[in-house]
């Protein structure tokens, strides 16, 4: 199976600082691939390369076989791949609906037909009954959703999920497990960053682990979860025995 | 046919109908050249306080500057008279479009800067061409300015014109704030990185606001000319005698709402005509302390505080 994203040799300075240091990657379609490591560790500078908000010193990202390096954001979320921040960025003043109307535009001019669609988005989500109130006001939790439903509603193929889980309580935590795996079976691949280790764990096909902006490990979890330079760097010495 | 009626005022477009309507009225009833004065002031108010609203307020992109394309729109037609005698009521339409063309490269480097630092780029831009057309002599006729005697006599016909012109400038500007245009204008304003990210160019949408701006302020410029019958770079292009009106038209209405710069514009337009009487040019001072009181105790403007204490009486009435 041809990978849906390839990632060659990623490196990213910040002055003499390298965030991102020769990263090499392949997402397959249909997968949820976690990106774990201390913090720190580049993997928030990852999705800012993916997505366009940072350009790379060197290396080449692919997305569907095309040359994507050096895209700007809204190139990117054209060609497919969807967003959501670690800090959440819901559009404060307008209401919920219409945050997720914004992501729905990128696929139509008509207004009827976002409505429609963000209103399904939202549906899926749990925040039907929230539509019309204002995205400043809602908790933190259905922030995290409503960034989710949004970058649905951009029809994307693949999504960058950063830190989804931070901040939810364990019952937040086990639905939007839930709903990631949802997402997927929806035929989107999924990258997921996450320091929620029972979440990432628990919903990842794979897990690339990075240190220092450098990858030290990729497997699956439980490969991970025992690699000694893994253990050492990132879970610590609790997870030893 | 009542029924008709009764869903015609639930509709969207019964405020705006209705308003024209009532005003088309008023030259009917009194042909005071006073009063038409004060509504067509009013008017030209209402579409510039409504076109910098539309950057400034739906796109949340203040500019501090829009005098310059007030000025170029009154410079089109006063300059086609000035050496070529021809007449300066064709500015209005020219001088939007020359306002709109300007905005483009502009627009294209300043809109790149954000918050303060694009609405003083605006407010140079303003002053840079106010001095060119100040020592631009052998062209603009520097600041001796151009006369043009043949004014309307009657102000009938100006009070249509820019009744219709406010009219249609806040027709076009809901429709445009009901579309995917206006949604992308407000998730620019709200969090630009999250806009660029949900697949929106951001330049390229902000672009697209400030040139419909320009247009429309390049337009009220292009009708000073003809109607007002003298023109001169101090006066078309001034910081506080053009732009700062239209920000506060807008800030004092309710910046980022379709009723708010109409608001903006009577109240503007009122207190203007008493200070002007009683302290001259120092109504300036006053205005800008009212500006600097909106923006710190009311930030949403006569019309946000308006809808926020009808919401809460829709709230405590729906508890109770």
């Amino acid at each position: 199976m041809k990978p849906l994203l390839e990632v060659n040799g990623l490196t990213k300075y910040f002055g003499g600082l390298a965030a991102v240091k020769d990263v090499d990657f392949d997402v397959y379609p249909g997968e949820i691939f976690g990106l774990i490591g201390p913090n720190g560790a580049g993997k928030t500078t990852i999705f800012n390369l993916i997505n366009g908000f940072y350009h790379p010193t060197s290396g080449v990202i692919k997305f569907k076989g095309r040359n994507i390096t050096g895209f700007s954001p809204h190139e990117v979320c054209k060609l497919g791949i969807g967003r959501i921040f670690q800090i959440v960025k819901p559009l404060p003043r307008l209401t919920v609906l219409q945050n997720v109307m914004v992501g729905a535009f990128a696929r139509t001019e008509s207004a009827d037909r976002a409505r429609e669609e963000a209103e399904r988005q939202l549906e899926f989500m749990g925040l039907l009954d929230k539509r019309d109130r204002l995205a400043g006001g809602l908790t933190i939790a259905d922030k995290k959703r409503l960034e989710v439903a949004r970058a649905l509603a951009t029809k994307p193929t693949l999504l960058l999920l950063d830190e989804v889980a931070a901040g939810l309580n364990p019952k937040e935590t086990a639905d939007m497990m839930d709903l990631i795996r949802k997402i997927r079976d929806d035929g989107i691949t999924i990258i997921v960053v996450e320091h929620v280790m029972r979440m990432v764990m628990g919903v990842s096909h794979r897990i690339m682990v990075l240190h220092h902006g450098e990858k030290i490990a990729v497997g699956k979890p439980k490969e991970v979860a025992t690699d000694a330079r893994v253990i050492e760097a990132y879970l610590g010495e609790a997870y030893r025995a | 046919m009542i029924k008709m009626l009764r869903n015609f005022l639930a509709s969207r477009h019964a405020p705006l109908t209705v308003g024209s309507v009532l005003l088309a009225m008023v030259p009917l009833m009194s042909r005071s050249p006073y009063l038409l004065h004060l509504f067509i002031l009013f008017f030209m108010g209402v579409v510039q306080g409504e076109a910098w609203n539309l950057l400034g307020g739906f796109t949340g992109q203040p500019s501090f500057g829009h005098a310059a394309f007030y000025g170029l729109g009154a410079y089109c037609g006063g300059l086609l008279f000035h050496h070529f005698g021809i007449s300066p009521w064709y500015g209005m339409a020219l001088g939007g479009i020359v306002a709109a063309l300007i905005a483009i490269p502009v627009g294209w480097v300043f809109l790149r800067l954000r918050g303060i630092y694009f609405a003083l780029s605006v407010l140079a831009l303003a002053e840079v061409l106010r001095l060119v057309f100040l020592n631009w002599r052998s062209f603009t006729n520097g600041a001796i300015g151009i006369l043009y005697r043949f004014t309307p006599k009657s102000r009938v016909l100006p009070y249509y014109m820019t009744l219709a012109m406010a009219a249609l400038t806040i027709f076009i500007i809901s429709k445009i704030m009901n579309s995917k245009l206006g949604f992308y204008f407000l998730a620019i304003r709200e969090d630009q990185d999250a806009a660029d990210s949900m697949g929106i160019n951001i330049l390229r949408y902000k672009i697209i606001s400030f040139v419909i701006s320009a247009f429309l302020v390049g337009v009220v410029g292009g009708f000073y000319t003809p109607y007002m019958g003298f023109i001169a770079p101090d006066i078309v292009f001034s910081l506080p005698g053009v732009t700062l009106p239209m920000v506060l038209m807008a800030v004092l209405g309710g910046p980022g709402t379709i009723w708010g710069p109409v608001i903006g514009s009577g109240v503007m337009v009122a207190i203007s005509e008493v200070l002007r009487s009683y302290i001259g040019e120092a109504h300036l001072l006053f205005l800008g302390a009212v500006l600097i009181i909106f923006i710190a105790f009311m930030p949403d403007g006569i019309w946000g505080a308006v809808t926020r204490l009808m919401a809460r009486r829709k709230r405590l009435e729906a508890a109770s």
